[in-house]
């Protein structure tokens, strides 16, 4: 019993970033049906924004949420001004698309490190009060962590579901000349996307950054993490996303405790992410199989 | 008998374009965009790194190397047959998520095995099946074998290109139903170019645990994929020749010309070249797909045959 | 030349329009007023294309389209649709993963009159969609999803509506109703209609003028009444 308390709290605490910029980067995949790998340098971002402006404004861990959401998400809007836009206007296929967000994602984090140095930086604040839950104790950021992501996957899937917005912007998703003919204005809803998603990425990324350090790895290490809960929670809507991203977080929890080793719990997800990706199956379209 | 560095440089360009040969066959004939090349590369390399020096053969060089070399490309093929099994029916975000996961899976067993290939400490103790002298002759020597194993994989690819395996790979490529519809089994077909190829990729982990007698898992990382993607893409992915020429311009010219001919502040060489390359390959990849999709040579010699064919 | 098109909403001018450099369009001039002027064609006449370059999802080649007498030539097409210009593809004419209610939300987001108010017409218009406004639009049967697509469109109040052959592929059944909801969507909303279709017998029945396309040129363009088996047997090339 106390294994199982202990890996649920330390999963949904330590994992709520996670499911955040899966959440983000879901509504990117689910609207434009893009796989952007460039996402992770969102998250990575948004962990030095916070930094930035935690060390030289001094600004507290929470005042730097706010602005930390707004130029990560301006980011992303300007990442698809930038290069998608373009690739998507000269018909560039999935597959290119997939490799130029590759290249975006090694341009970003490489050109940065050129540009902004080397070394790994850490938030300035004081240690965060410990909290306990059903017995374990949780740093009082992963508390702020986890109820931020409970709201803010409540206010989109609200704004998704239930304002003429996201009608619009579900409209674009299912087909955009169609909607354009509706009188939708492609540009604004798509870089509201855009803008959605880069806020869910950079926070998350601020709330990973406060948790350990900030290097330019942050993103990239969560990249497959990601993705496999995407793909594999995805077909299911944001919930499934949620879900998925829940369960993956617990489980390599309870995998860590066990095996005092948090690689093998990796391993383990990876593995059985994939086995379930392939058991659900064959997605390519099989109508010539006659 | 070249200068130490201009060796390992050189040397450098050779192994990318053998990766890039290998990545041609999937990303540019059947359009499989293979993440995991570190993965595969990897596998050789430890598989190779570990049996020659953790096991005690009966016997001495150069028979080591070959068991060793033999095993590493058979361990890298199985592992391409498991992966194409495993992508034969996924779309490209399957593709991505599964070659990627490899990659990642072969790096955090590299890293967590730690009583067999050294952990993040690295593993030592390799050396050169042969001794003609200095380590700079011996590398130099190295350099030629790899380069004869890499002329070796072009000729390769120069041959699919020419035989209906390659135009049943292109074909596949192009319209999988249709091939589907046709016949042709295209899952197979997608496993056993994984399995050559990656076994391509395995032999070359091994040459390069060789040439570096030192592994250690930062030497997997992506950046060994981007490297090979990046000189095939910007080369042109659809020719034989285009991984040649594209990685001479990329790997060829950071890792020759700029790091050897450039004056430029020492201190840079440590940390701001590298960052540089790196930053400079993910925005060529960028531009090229952006501005020119099929790289510096062009369009392929089968548009040619068609254009001829249909008399435009 | 009628009454009708004096008053030109729709004035088309040597337009030339096609898709990757092919010209489809080799230069129509043509003027629709409020009335049904039906586009007929055999397949690859240019029907889908006009009807898509009016739209402004194609871009033109050559010449000028206005509408109410200003130009909308590169104006793009949430504009136009803005400005009154409704238009229902041949395909794919809903957005298949929302629902019917969402379908037509979509076109209520232009105009100001009161949404519900709009519903409520197109629902009374098409009274067959009432028990399948919370079904997803992807799930409907051809007939279904065309009402939605047509109602869709409707909810946008607009001044001219863009027809692109709304009954091919539907049961004789079906066809007959439509032509029928055609006729009192003009009669009643004084809606202008540009109807592109094959089969010439219904829709001569509903339409006041006829253009005949023949390989992306208009063989004729008479009052529907006056079109004789002879023209028709030409501008199709039978």
């Amino acid at each position: 019993m106390d294994f199982v308390t202990q890996s649920v709290v330390i999963g949904m605490t330590e994992y709520a970033p996670l499911v955040l910029a899966a959440i983000g980067f879901a509504l990117l995949y689910r609207l434009t049906g893009l796989i952007n790998v460039a996402y992770a340098e969102t998250l990575t971002l948004g962990a030095y924004f916070g930094v930035w402006l935690n060390t030289s404004f001094g600004l507290d861990f929470y005042a730097v949420l706010v602005p930390v959401g707004i130029l990560s998400g301006l980011l992303s809007v300007a990442t698809y001004l930038a290069v998608f836009r373009p690739a998507h206007r000269r018909n560039v296929g999935a597959l290119e698309m997939i490799i130029i967000s590759f290249g975006l994602s090694i341009f970003l984090r490489y050109g940065l490190q050129f540009v902004f140095g080397y070394p790994v930086r850490y938030f300035d604040v004081p240690p965060p009060d410990t909290v306990v839950v059903l017995g374990v104790g949780v740093g009082s950021f992963r508390i702020l962590a986890i109820v931020s992501v409970a709201v803010l996957s409540l206010v989109l899937y609200l704004f998704i579901q239930r304002t003429s917005y996201g009608l619009k912007v579900r409209a674009l998703a299912s087909d955009e000349a169609l909607a354009k003919v509706s009188g939708i204005h492609p540009l604004v809803v798509t870089l509201l996307i855009w803008f959605i998603a880069g806020v869910a990425g950079g926070l998350a990324g601020a709330f990973l950054g406060v948790g350990s350090a900030v290097a330019p790895l942050l993103g990239w290490r969560q990249f497959l993490f990601i993705l496999l809960v995407v793909l594999v929670g995805g077909s299911w809507g944001l919930g499934g996303v949620i879900v998925a991203g829940v369960v993956a977080g617990i489980a390599v929890a309870a995998m860590t405790l066990q095996f005092g080793q948090v690689l093998y719990a990796q391993l383990i997800l990876i593995i059985a992410f994939i086995v379930i990706l392939k058991i659900r199956g064959t997605r390519l379209t099989e109508t010539a199989k006659v | 008998m070249l200068d130490a560095f201009l060796t390992s440089g050189l040397y450098g360009v050779v192994l990318v374009t053998g990766l890039a040969l290998l990545l041609h066959l999937q990303l540019g004939l059947v359009r499989i965009a293979n993440f995991g090349v570190a993965g595969f590369f990897g596998l050789g390399m430890y598989v190779f790194g570990v049996l020659y020096v953790q096991v005690d053969w009966p016997f001495g060089e150069p028979w080591q190397f070959f068991v060793c070399a033999i095993a590493a490309t058979i361990a890298s093929g199985l592992a391409g047959i498991l992966v194409g099994w495993l992508i034969a029916d996924l779309d490209t975000d399957g593709v991505l998520v599964s070659t990627l996961g490899f990659a990642t899976v072969v790096a955090i067993l590299a890293t967590t095995q730690a009583d067999l290939t050294g952990g993040a400490e690295g593993l030592g103790g390799l050396s050169f099946p042969f001794d003609i002298g200095k380590t700079k002759e011996n590398e130099f020597l190295w350099l030629l074998i790899t380069a004869a194993v890499v002329v070796a994989i072009l000729a390769y690819v120069w041959q699919v290109h020419r035989t209906p395996y390659g135009r049943l790979l292109i074909g596949i490529g192009g319209n999988e139903p249709l091939a589907r519809s046709l016949g042709k089994a295209s899952y197979r077909t997608k496993i056993w170019l994984f399995c050559v190829a990656s076994a391509g990729m395995g032999l070359l982990g091994a040459m390069n645990a060789v040439m570096v007698r030192f592994l250690d898992p930062a030497n997997i990382g992506i950046d060994i994929t981007l490297a090979a993607m990046v000189g095939l893409i910007l080369g042109g992915t659809a020719r034989a020749w285009g991984a040649v020429v594209g990685v001479l311009l990329t790997v060829g010219l950071f890792d020759i010309v700029i790091q050897f001919y450039l004056p430029l502040p020492k201190d840079w060489y440590n940390q701001a070249i590298p960052v540089l390359r790196e930053a400079v390959f993910g925005l060529t990849l960028i531009v090229v797909l952006l501005f020119r999709p099929l790289g510096v040579l062009g369009d392929m010699r089968r548009d040619r045959l068609l254009r001829k064919l249909h008399g435009k | 030349m009628s009454d009708a098109a004096r008053t030109a909403t729709l004035e088309v001018e040597g337009l030339r329009s096609g898709y990757h450099g092919v010209t489809v369009l080799k230069g129509l001039d043509f003027a629709v007023g409020n009335e049904i002027f039906a586009v007929l064609g055999a397949n690859g006449a240019g029907k889908t294309t006009l009807l898509a370059t009016l739209a402004r999802l194609i871009p033109l080649m050559a010449g000028s389209i206005r509408f109410q007498g200003v130009d909308v030539s590169s104006v793009p097409p949430y504009e136009t649709a803005r400005r009154g210009i409704g238009y229902v593809p041949q395909e794919s004419g809903t957005f298949p993963k929302l629902t019917v209610l969402e379908n037509l939300r979509v076109g209520g987001m232009i105009g100001r009159r009161s949404v519900a108010e709009r519903i409520d017409e197109v629902l009374a218009l098409f009274p067959a969609l009432k028990p399948l406004q919370r079904q997803p639009a992807g799930t409907l049967s051809g007939g279904e999803s065309r009402m939605v697509a047509c109602g869709r469109a409707l909810m946008q109040d607009p001044t001219v509506l863009l027809l692109d052959e709304p009954t091919a592929g539907l049961s004789p059944l079906y066809v007959d109703m439509f032509f029928d909801k055609v006729k009192e969507i003009h009669e009643t909303r004084g809606v202008a209609i540009v109807l592109a279709e094959q089969n010439a017998t219904k829709a001569l029945q509903v339409s006041d003028r006829v253009m005949v396309l023949s390989l992306g040129e208009a063989y004729t363009v008479v009052d529907a009444a006056e079109l004789t088996t002879q023209q028709l047997k030409e501008g199709y090339r039978i």
